[in-house]
Order: C-alpha cells, then sequence, then structure tokens
C-alpha cells in the first residue's frame, strides 16, 4: 500500500507540474502583442526593461518594436534610478517591487503577462559619474586609473545577471570614489562582487560610505549587488571609499545612480 | 543455477524491436539537434583515421611504421578509438558509398545505434532478473530520459560508454562458460572510453562483500605437502579473462598505442587524471575549480531525471539496501547477491563524480553509467504494482508503465532539439531551472535553428565568430549544406560580421563584449519555452 501510494503521489506530481508548466510556458505571439499595445505610448529616453532577464526573446521583440528605447538588463540593472522604465514581466516573473519615490503611470495586461510604466516623481540621472583622484569618469572617459586601482565604466557580470556600471579593481591604498551631485541628492544603486571578483577575491572588501552620515559595511562575499542608498552631504557630495587587504583579485561592481 | 533467470528468442526479438524503434526516433531527432564542439573533433578524427584504412588498401606494406600510425592516428588520441573509427565506416558506408545520409547524420548513426542497443541491453537485464514487465518498463524509463535521449543523438562516446558499461555488467552476470565473452566485451568497453576502468574497482567491491564473513575471520592458514603457509582465495577465470582479454582487445583496437605502448597508455591515463575543469553554473554560482559540493551528481540527477523515476530509484534503492543490511546482519548463503551487484552499479559512477576534486562539466552524462541500473531499480521498485494490477485488469500495467514514463517522454519533446538543457518536474522544466541559475548549455549545439537566419541573411562571404562552436563544426554544417558554403569562420570578434553568444559561465564575456558595440545588433534567439540557449548578434552598416 505504502508503495502504490508513494508511487500514485509521484505520478500526480509528475503530471500536475508538466501541466503548470506547460500552461505558463509563454508565447512568442503574446510578447509581440503586449509591446504593440505599449509601443503607442513611449516617449523621447524612456527606458525599458524585461524579466526574467534570461528571456531574451523579450529583448529580440523589443529591437523590432521598439528600437529607440534604452535596455536594462535586468533585476540588478533596476538598482540605480531611472526616469520613465517600462517593465515587461512573464506569468513567472521574479519578484520585483518599484522603489521608494516611483509610481505605476499605466498597466497593461496579455493573456499573463504584464507590461508597467514606472517613472521616478523627482529628478533623476541613471548613472552618476564618479571621480578619482584627478580623473573624472563620464560618457566620453570610462576609464580612470590611480594608485594601481582602476574604474572602467563596462557591463558588469554576476554568473548569469549583468548591469552597466563601474568594474573596480583595487590598488594598495584605500580608494575613493567621489560623486557630485544636487544638494540634498541621494546616490542610489548597488555595490557588490563580480563574477570574477568572487571567484579571485582573497580577502574581505570593505565599503565606506560618507556622505550626510558616515556607515561602514563589508561587501558580502557573493556574486551580486546589493542595494546601496546615500544622501549626500550639504555640497550634494558622496564619497565611497573601497579597500581589502588583499587587493588583488578583489573585482567590486558599482552600478549607481542619483536622485532626488 | 545461473544469477540471472534465462532469456528467450522472443525477448531477444522484443529487444530488437525496441532498439529499431529507438534508432529510428533517435535518426528523426538528431536532424534538429546541433552538432556539438567533442563532435566536430570526433568528425575530423573519423576523416584522419579512415586516411590509414585507406593506406591498408593501397600501400599495406608501409601502414603498419610508426611514422604512417602517427601520421593517421596522432589526432584526439587522448580517446580510444573503437567509437570513431565506427564513426568512419558508417561515413563511409551510408555517406559515400551508398549516399542514404548526410555527413552529420552518417557519422552519427554508431552512437545512435548503442543508444538503441543500451535500451535493448535494459529490457534483457529487467528480464534476467525479474521479468517481462520489468524489463520492459526499465528500458523505457531509460528510453525517454530526456538527457540519455539527447546524447543518444550524437556522435560521441558518452551513450557508447552507457551501453558498454551496461554490457560488461550483463557479460558478467551471465558469465558462467563465458568468460571469453566477458574477456571481449570488456575489452570493446576499454576501446569505447575511459570510465569502465572502474568497472572491475565495482567487482572488487562486490567480491569483498561477498566475501566479508571470511574476511572479517581472516584467512586461514593451510598446508601442502608439510609446508606451512597462507591459502590465497581461488582467482576465478572471470578475473583472469578480464585481466588479459580486456587489455589485449584495448591494445589491439588502437593502432596509435603500437609504437610506444607504456608510454602512450601513460598518457591516455593521465590526461584524464589531470582533466582541466571547466565552469559550471549551478544554483546561480558559477563553479569553476575545485573543491565541488559532493552532492552535485545526486542533485543533477533529482532534477534532470523524470519524477516518477527518481521516485521509484529511490524506493528501490531504500528497498535493496534494506535487504543487504538484513544479509549483513543475519547473514547470508546467497553466492552472487544480485542486489548489492545493483547498487554498486547505481552507486560507483555517482560516488566518482561527487568526489571533490573530480570535474563536473558535462552536465549529467559523465555518472550515465549508473542510469539504467536506476532505471531497473525504479522498475523493481513498481514490480509488485504492476503485478497486483495485472490480476485486476490485463491491460492496467501497460497504462500504468505509459503513465509513469510518460512524464520523461513529455520533457524530451519539450526540450528538443536542446536536450542538453533539459530539467525535469523537480525543476519545474527548463524555466524553473532557468530561474534557479542551473546550466542549460556547454557545447555549441545550440545554435542550428539559428542558422537558417544567417542563411537568410548574411551577405556573400561574411564571418561568423562561433563562441562556442567551433571550426570543425562549421564546416560539418557547412559540408552537409546547413550552413552557406561562402560563409566563414572567424575567431576573431572584432573581424565578424555575425556572431553567436551562448547563455554559460564561460561565454558571459562574450555577451558583454558583443552588447558593448554599438554596431552590434540582436537579431534572434533560440530558445524553448521562452529560456534562451543562444543569441545572435549582426553588425549593423557591414
Amino acid at each position: 500500500m505504502i508503495r502504490l501510494f508513494v508511487m500514485v503521489l509521484a505520478l500526480s506530481a509528475a503530471w500536475g507540474i508538466q501541466a503548470i508548466t506547460w500552461l505558463r510556458a509563454p508565447s512568442g505571439a503574446d510578447r509581440q502583442v503586449l509591446i504593440e499595445t505599449t509601443k503607442a505610448h513611449y516617449q523621447a529616453g524612456d527606458e525599458a526593461a524585461f524579466l526574467p532577464a534570461w528571456e531574451r526573446s523579450w529583448a529580440v521583440d523589443l529591437q523590432h518594436l521598439v528600437p529607440q528605447a534604452k535596455r536594462r538588463l535586468g533585476r540588478q540593472d533596476l538598482m540605480r534610478p531611472f526616469g520613465r522604465l517600462w517593465l515587461y514581466r512573464s506569468a513567472d516573473a521574479p519578484a520585483w517591487s518599484a522603489p521608494e519615490g516611483v509610481v505605476v503611470v499605466q498597466s497593461f495586461e496579455h493573456r499573463g503577462l504584464r507590461a508597467v510604466l514606472l517613472q521616478r516623481e523627482t529628478k533623476s540621472q541613471p548613472f552618476a559619474w564618479p571621480k578619482i583622484g584627478n580623473c573624472s569618469l563620464s560618457r566620453k572617459r570610462k576609464v580612470c586609473s590611480s594608485q594601481g586601482a582602476k574604474v572602467q565604466f563596462s557591463e558588469l557580470a554576476f554568473d548569469g545577471p549583468f548591469a552597466k556600471g563601474f568594474k573596480i579593481t583595487l590598488g594598495k591604498e584605500p580608494l575613493v570614489l567621489r560623486f557630485k551631485m544636487p544638494a540634498g541628492g541621494r546616490l542610489i544603486g548597488g555595490v557588490g562582487l563580480t563574477a570574477h571578483g568572487h571567484r579571485h577575491a582573497r580577502s574581505a572588501v570593505n565599503l565606506r560610505l560618507v556622505g550626510s552620515d558616515i556607515t561602514s559595511k563589508q561587501l558580502p562575499f557573493y556574486s551580486a549587488m546589493h542595494k546601496l542608498q546615500v544622501i549626500s552631504d550639504d555640497q550634494g557630495e558622496v564619497n565611497l571609499i573601497l579597500e581589502a587587504e588583499e587587493p588583488q583579485g578583489s573585482e567590486i561592481a558599482l552600478s549607481v545612480g542619483w536622485a532626488l | 543455477m545461473g544469477i540471472m533467470k534465462p532469456v528467450s528468442s522472443q525477448h531477444y526479438r522484443v529487444a530488437l524491436l525496441l532498439a529499431l524503434v529507438y534508432m529510428l526516433l533517435l535518426i528523426l531527432a538528431q536532424m534538429q539537434t546541433g552538432v556539438t564542439r567533442d563532435e566536430g573533433y570526433y568528425f575530423k578524427a573519423a576523416h584522419e583515421y579512415s586516411g590509414w584504412f585507406k593506406q591498408i588498401v593501397e600501400e599495406p606494406s608501409k601502414a603498419f611504421s610508426a611514422q604512417a600510425i602517427d601520421k593517421h592516428w596522432s589526432y584526439n588520441h587522448e580517446h580510444p578509438v573503437l567509437m570513431k573509427t565506427l564513426f568512419a565506416a558508417s561515413y563511409s558506408l551510408f555517406h559515400e558509398v551508398l549516399g542514404w545520409t548526410s555527413e552529420i547524420t552518417a557519422m552519427r548513426l554508431p552512437g545512435i545505434a548503442m543508444s538503441a542497443l543500451g535500451v535493448a541491453l535494459t529490457f534483457l537485464l529487467g528480464v534476467g532478473w525479474c521479468g517481462v514487465r520489468t524489463g520492459l518498463l526499465a528500458a523505457l524509463f531509460l528510453a525517454f530520459q530526456p538527457r540519455y535521449f539527447y546524447h543518444g543523438q550524437l556522435a560521441c562516446f558518452d551513450a557508447a560508454v552507457i551501453t558498454m558499461w551496461l554490457a560488461v555488467a550483463l557479460a558478467w552476470l551471465y558469465r558462467e562458460d563465458h568468460h571469453l565473452r566477458l574477456g571481449l566485451v570488456f575489452g570493446l568497453a576499454m576501446a569505447t572510453k575511459h570510465n569502465v576502468l572502474f568497472f572491475p574497482i565495482l567487482l572488487l567491491l562486490h567480491w569483498l562483500w561477498l566475501h566479508r564473513e571470511a574476511l572479517l575471520r581472516g584467512y586461514r592458514p593451510a598446508s601442502v605437502d608439510g609446508a606451512h603457509g597462507f591459502a590465497l582465495p581461488v582467482i576465478p577465470w572471470w578475473v583472469l579473462a578480464m585481466g588479459l582479454i580486456g587489455p589485449l582487445v584495448f591494445l589491439l583496437h588502437w593502432p596509435y598505442l603500437w609504437p610506444a605502448p607504456l608510454e602512450r597508455i601513460g598518457f591516455y591515463l593521465n590526461f584524464h587524471l589531470h582533466h582541466e575543469h571547466y565552469p559550471v553554473r549551478y544554483f546561480g554560482a558559477g563553479l569553476w575549480e575545485p573543491p565541488f559540493p559532493i552532492t552535485f551528481p545526486l542533485v543533477m540527477s533529482a532534477l534532470t531525471l523524470s519524477l516518477p523515476l527518481v521516485v521509484a530509484c529511490c524506493g528501490g534503492f531504500f528497498e535493496q539496501s534494506r535487504q543487504m543490511l538484513h544479509r549483513l546482519w543475519w547473514g547470508s548463503s546467497d553466492r552472487h547477491d544480485k542486489g548489492a551487484f545493483l547498487l554498486l552499479n547505481l552507486c560507483i559512477p555517482v560516488l566518482l563524480i561527487a568526489a571533490p576534486s573530480v570535474p563536473i562539466f558535462g552536465g549529467t552524462k559523465h555518472w550515465m553509467n549508473a542510469l539504467p541500473f536506476a532505471a531497473l531499480l525504479a522498475a523493481l521498485f513498481c514490480a509488485p504494482i504492476l503485478a497486483h494490477l495485472a490480476k485486476l485488469r490485463p491491460w492496467a500495467p501497460a497504462l500504468t508503465i505509459a503513465l509513469l514514463v510518460l512524464p520523461g517522454a513529455v520533457t524530451t519533446a519539450r526540450a528538443h532539439p536542446h536536450g542538453i538543457a533539459a530539467y525535469s518536474e523537480l525543476a519545474f522544466g527548463l524555466r524553473g531551472a532557468a530561474a534557479l541559475g542551473m546550466q542549460r548549455q556547454f557545447w555549441g549545439g545550440g545554435l542550428r535553428p539559428l542558422l537558417a537566419t544567417i542563411n537568410a541573411e548574411a551577405k556573400q562571404g561574411a564571418k561568423i565568430f562561433g563562441d562556442r562552436m567551433n571550426e570543425d563544426s562549421f564546416k560539418a554544417y557547412q559540408r552537409d549544406g546547413i550552413l552557406r558554403a561562402d560563409l566563414r569562420f572567424t575567431l576573431h570578434m572584432s573581424r565578424a560580421q555575425w556572431w553567436f553568444t551562448f547563455h554559460q559561465p564561460d561565454s558571459d564575456w562574450v555577451l558583454s563584449a558583443i552588447r558593448s558595440r554599438v554596431d552590434a545588433r540582436l537579431v534572434a534567439v533560440a530558445d524553448r519555452e521562452g529560456v534562451t540557449i543562444v543569441s545572435l548578434y549582426r553588425r549593423e552598416g557591414k
């Protein structure tokens, strides 16, 4: 009886899971219908993202239907601020909630697929460009080096997920990244170890955040970014200081913008 | 009385029918399945080895010189050559002489045949162990495991070595009066792939188990003609057969070994003892170097085998283990202990890969030798249910077998032609596995569905960056007309007009590099149920 019960249970679970996963499998036609529905509402400067990020058929369809929209690379890339963002989600997409200061302006749905237009209520910039030493990074200058450390604007890889931001390698001295924004602004985004950094780091990486107050933490030892939010001081400045006892191999990801 | 039940000619006919039907399924399926990196190497090896056979016909006196042997057999000398020689023979017959198949299909036929033979042998194993229903269920469980079905389509060694390990096990079980056959089968297994070199360890462990009480008491002193000494156990004929015929067959099958056997066998063993590690994505983490999780093979088996098989195999394992413990406690007069042999065949391949320093690349293929035995264990667990149902309704066992086997078949169909990415119910399928951060590609074959796009849109002479696809695979596609002949392969990303990028740890940098280009445009992806396997980019403006 136990044997029969166990196998009936296994069969029920197997067929049930087959049915559930079959019904939730997305259709290319449905994706296109949803994107077409949102197309007329796009404005210049709108960004687009999709979840789950490994479902890159969204990217193909967005490329064809809304080629002007700048693309975010997934959950890790949604940590930094956006102005207007279209977020497309499959029925089984991972949970994601809009950050503070962001409202849902419009939402659309088609056969389990969802699209929402998210808008930040205050002024923001998707990228905050740091200065290290006398070198200021910008859209035109994407690499700076100082005392053995290097900061490079790049795609950041986290064992599957990706984001855009700064890839940082440390020298023997602590690295100070200076950010400037309007007074009262907040530096928002994520910081952590890249996949490469997680594999090769020889010691913990310490982070000190200097804005309106000072906090210190150690970067968690896994390949991903965790949330970062620092309120700037009266001059609108935020300093990030990174150091490691054994800096060789530590590759740090920093993906930040600012918002008021 | 033998260890196993006798197998009748009717059973052989059923086994043959199973094998033929399965072969047909595999032949049809592989027409959509991409060429893997290793297949590219083996196609090249097959062409080079066939040159030696031509030389035997044309210049027999020179063919056996060290220079001729090295010229034709040096390529890919880290693997024995039985399967590659069969690939060459099949290519010559079915493609060159008869013109019945494409080159790729011809090369794949021996691997397909071996995989089908594995299904047939599993059926016969079940018949000899318990009966026809058990054999049928075990064979069908095996046949419709998604990754077994995938590997069975390829011109590689993995399906073949699963079958040969099983063949050695069967030959051992039916060894009475057939020791020469056992030696020969073991030799052919050694000539297939190095995995079977661990089979003697399994037999040693089984022998130690059978003689546990004598060993624990200690071997007895003895005397002969007044001289006192120590009595050694009798060395069975099968040990001699395997120990002598096996290595002899191995040596004779591989001409590359002949000029310097010890040195070249040493290289062969050393290569595999110190094989490099390729990265694996496992629950969202990149595993690049040891130590690897010891639970890796168990967890991957649970996530890639069909749920009915996993549950029934666990039930069968528990049952057999309980019986073994019973025999250990109470003693046993069973001279053969098939149950222990079965468990060893299930556990040894898994335990070998579970060692933290052993490479874990290759998906699940490196311990798939255990799969026929897992299928048998599962069938044995279900056998009493089928017997009971047979008494209620004559058609009930067939229906039950179908219900048990079909989940695996459905997963196989849903993943095809990307069977290497197949994950089953416990992972919630392809999408569930992608959400878990599991690896779904490593072998470069997933881009075949995208080749039609390149054929239609690429300019004359365009250069293609293949990422995980190697040049040998690229040329195989061209020779078969699947890819335009004017297109060119390049290893240099900067020179390409088209880029493939795979979604695996050692290709993340490729995706980032292409996406960072202002002139790269995503054109298409190859996916199953929305899970992307390969992406195709095009250079704009050129």
